[in-house]
């Protein structure tokens, strides 16, 4: 069952109005806790017991932690965490890539190795750094321990987000669980963000995926101007399907009373790496941050340990989206885009240059970051490293073959970059669809009504849903 | 009121009009409503108007008295996707003005017709339309438009095989006009002007599009009969209803991508069935033109298919302009080397 199913509305509603029946916080979040394993088991009740091991295992490690006086207990109580949450993730996610990658190499040694073939389990990538970042935090201090294995397990299994995310935090999460109830304030701004983001998965992506998905499966086929409408056609459709996905995410989890933080804030309108990883997929970049950059050292270090310490946060950054190394090659290029531009600030500090922001410059500096951005999404969209040089092949040189654009996908380009600029000039406040205005129902029911007539015709799952 | 508004609008610029059926006296079946408008959005973006008689892009066709060539067809002659001007009959049309003949293409179709539909309707409308000097019959599926039993999309007439052929004529009576019948006599068929044609997959849960890929790539299973029998029979039966002379088209789904390389060749299967079908039509006097190799040339020279549209998938589909193009300009050659003795 996927978010943007009529199963999923299905079942919200119901456990909605069940959570508005019942007054006792306790029961809530049994309520929850029910919900969730039966979202899960929807998907595949075997996995409900991997499912469990996290839960068990950090919630226990979490309070040994708070428990624990020396730092080396601690310590040993983290690993535990971290090693049994990372050894699940490898196992499922990571085994068959590295057996398949270093076959010939474990062949030379005399392991006669074959692929395990496991079935990847749904939202293991997200949940697992949920509750690492619960155990982790503990070790630091952050966090308030949590004393209630039911408030822990409602964490981690929340069925809003373990499919894709957000990469809630547990002390903005936990403290909520103390009170929380849907009302018809958070039934009004859950239901908003609720639609706005089916509108974007269902309407713009999954039409753009209608587009984009014929091309990547064969792109020799297509001319030069196709491949580049495709390409800038799939930057918007990874976008606004894991937009909508976050949308509906936190809109659902408003419907019942909770917060969720926020995951996107107009990612293309960046005018550097640096700038874009602030505003795409915020939770899991702050997560990179705190729990990969900083304890590897950060900036503290010097130049070169920062420059070392940006590449492998970002190359196991691109791992983390896929067991394949068009992903790793992908988070490769964001390490170097991300070293350069901390170059660039090195030398403008060492200089003491001031930047001028020209509205010249200031474009200059979009045009490049947004297509360095679509640019790179061509090996991660690509089956292979094979495939994705054709591509770029095809984008630099001209290259005859079938001409196809897509009408509603160049509306869409047209219409995004409106959107944007109208953004950058701050007015796009009516478009932002502010919870008490006015016309904010009727432009609600209009793009529920385009998701109904429009709908692809054929069923999409989220693209974050298979990381 | 806003949103009414809107989803008025809407509907009407970009949603696709299901054409209204009447009850056609003269014919005694439910058809199109004549001298109304049908609107492709989702695939192609055009309108057409509809004509009496199931006939498209023409008014009062029964009144006219120019010479005719009736080309019959399904929703591939029908041509909905493309503007009128566009359609293979209007170009035949327009080829033969220009050759300074004075004759008119005539596009007479509907939606999943079956080769069987003809023969029970090519006497009714040479006595409706008249001047008729011939009949053009397009067909794109060699099973499903010629076998019995095949095409389930028709509710029209019927070619059964039980222990032998027959035909048998319903009304057609539409499955969605009780719908629209209701809507007529409550004075809300305002409601349609809201919805379009919101078809059934549009509120089914979501289904396998890879699978339905894979079914429509599958060969077509063996009938338990003679294919050749059913053809024998059919062909047989089309000839007797008229002494006019009948061309039947065959308009591949070629060239066409299919699993990343573009095809030009039909099974090998159905490459066999091509030829014992043209052996069949030259049996009966029927003429037979296959259009694959037109079709492959013009792709091979302009990288263009005669299928598919810009707002749909390349290569699939319907005919676009440039299909319905090369059909009018087979039939038009066919016509000028067949009529140009008599005339």
């Amino acid at each position: 069952m996927m978010l943007s199913q009529f199963e999923f509305v299905l079942f919200l509603i119901t456990v909605v109005i069940v959570l508005w029946i019942q007054k006792n916080n306790l029961y809530r979040k049994l309520i929850l806790l029910t919900a969730n394993i039966c979202f899960y088991c929807y998907w595949d009740y075997r996995f409900c017991l991997l499912l469990a091991i996290p839960v068990f295992v950090d919630f226990y490690c979490g309070r040994m932690i708070h428990l624990s006086e020396t730092r080396p207990q601690r310590l040993r109580y983290l690993l535990v965490s971290v090693c049994v949450n990372v050894g699940i993730l490898i196992v499922f996610k990571y085994l068959d890539f590295f057996l398949e990658s270093f076959k010939p190499l474990l062949h030379a040694f005399g392991f006669n190795v074959r692929s395990l073939d496991l079935i990847l389990p749904l939202g293991i990538s997200f949940y697992t750094f949920r509750t690492l970042s619960y155990t982790i935090d503990s070790y630091y201090g952050k966090n308030e321990p949590c004393n209630n294995l039911l408030d822990y397990a409602v964490f981690i299994t929340f069925f809003p987000i373990i499919v894709a995310g957000p990469i809630s935090r547990a002390s903005k999460f936990l403290p909520q669980l103390n009170s929380f109830s849907p009302g018809l304030a958070n039934l009004q701004t859950g239901t908003r963000l609720f639609v706005i983001g089916l509108f974007k998965k269902l309407y713009i992506a999954d039409n753009l995926g209608f587009y984009v998905d014929p091309f990547f499966g064969s792109p020799l086929l297509y001319d030069t101007s196709t491949a580049w409408c495709v390409t800038i056609a799939y930057t918007l459709q990874i976008y606004f399907d894991f937009a909508g996905y976050s949308d509906i995410a936190i809109g659902s989890s408003r419907i019942m009373g909770l917060n969720i933080e926020e995951n996107f804030r107009f990612p293309y309108l960046a005018t550097s790496v640096s700038g874009y990883w602030k505003r795409w997929h915020i939770t899991l970049s702050n997560w990179i941050r705190d729990y990969l950059y900083i304890p590897l050292g950060g900036n503290r270090r010097g130049k070169v340990r920062t420059y070392v310490n940006v590449m492998v946060a970002m190359l196991l950054c691109g791992l983390w989206h896929g067991a394949g190394w068009t992903f790793v090659f992908w988070g490769g290029c964001h390490g170097v885009a991300l070293c350069l531009n901390r170059m660039a600030v090195y030398r403008a500090k060492a200089k003491k240059i001031t930047h001028t922001n020209s509205f010249f410059v200031t474009f200059l500096k979009w045009l490049l970051t947004f297509l360095f951005l679509s640019l790179v999404r061509v090996p991660f969209r690509s089956p292979d490293f094979k495939t994705a040089w054709q591509i770029m092949g095809q984008l630099f040189y001209p290259h005859s073959g079938v001409h196809w654009i897509n009408p509603f996908a160049v509306f869409i380009i047209i219409t995004t970059a409106l959107f944007h600029i109208l953004k950058v000039y701050d007015l796009t406040n009516i478009l932002e669809l502010p919870e008490k205005a006015w016309y904010t129902p009727a432009v609600l029911f209009c793009l529920a009504w385009l998701v109904f007539l429009f709908y692809a015709r054929e069923f999409t799952p989220f693209i974050y849903a298979r990381f | 009121m806003v949103s009414c508004i809107f989803a008025y609008v809407v509907t009407n610029m970009f949603m696709d009009r299901l054409i209204p059926h009447e009850y056609d006296e003269a014919l005694g079946k439910y058809m199109y409503a004549p001298n109304t408008y049908g609107r492709a959005r989702q695939e192609g973006w055009a309108t057409t108007f509809v004509g009496k008689h199931n006939t498209f892009a023409i008014k009062d066709i029964d009144k006219n008295e120019l010479p005719k060539i009736a080309i019959w067809g399904d929703s591939a002659v029908e041509g909905l996707q493309v503007p009128d001007e566009k359609k293979m009959a209007q170009q035949v049309s327009e080829m033969f003005v220009q050759k300074g003949w004075p004759t008119i293409g005539v596009g007479i179709a509907h939606s999943a017709n079956n080769l069987v539909d003809y023969i029970v309707d090519l006497q009714e409308y040479e006595l409706l339309i008249p001047h008729i000097i011939s009949h053009y019959i397009v067909f794109s599926n060699v099973e499903d438009d010629t076998l019995p039993d095949r095409n389930t999309g028709t509710e029209r007439s019927r070619f059964w095989y039980k222990d032998g052929f027959m035909l048998f004529e319903s009304d057609n009576r539409r499955p969605h006009q009780e719908i629209h019948d209701l809507l007529g006599k409550l004075n809300l068929r305002m409601v349609s002007y809201f919805i379009g044609k919101v078809s059934r997959y549009r509120i089914q849960f979501p289904w396998n599009h890879s699978e339905a890929i894979a079914r429509t790539d599958r060969e077509a299973e063996e009938p338990p009969y003679n294919k050749v029998d059913a053809w024998e029979f059919i062909f047989g039966e089309l000839r007797k209803q008229t002494t006019k002379p009948i061309t039947l088209i065959y308009t591949p789904a070629l060239p066409h991508i299919r699993r990343g390389s573009i095809h030009l060749k039909d099974s090998s299967q159905r490459e066999k069935d091509l030829i014992t079908i043209a052996e069949v039509c030259q049996r009966h006097s029927i003429d037979f033109i296959d259009l694959t190799e037109n079709f492959n040339d013009f792709f091979l020279k302009t990288m263009k298919f005669p299928r598919g549209f810009a707002n749909t998938f390349p290569g699939r589909g319907h005919f676009n302009a440039d299909g319905h193009r090369l059909i009018a300009e087979a039939i038009f050659l066919h016509e000028l080397k067949r009529s140009s003795t008599n005339r």
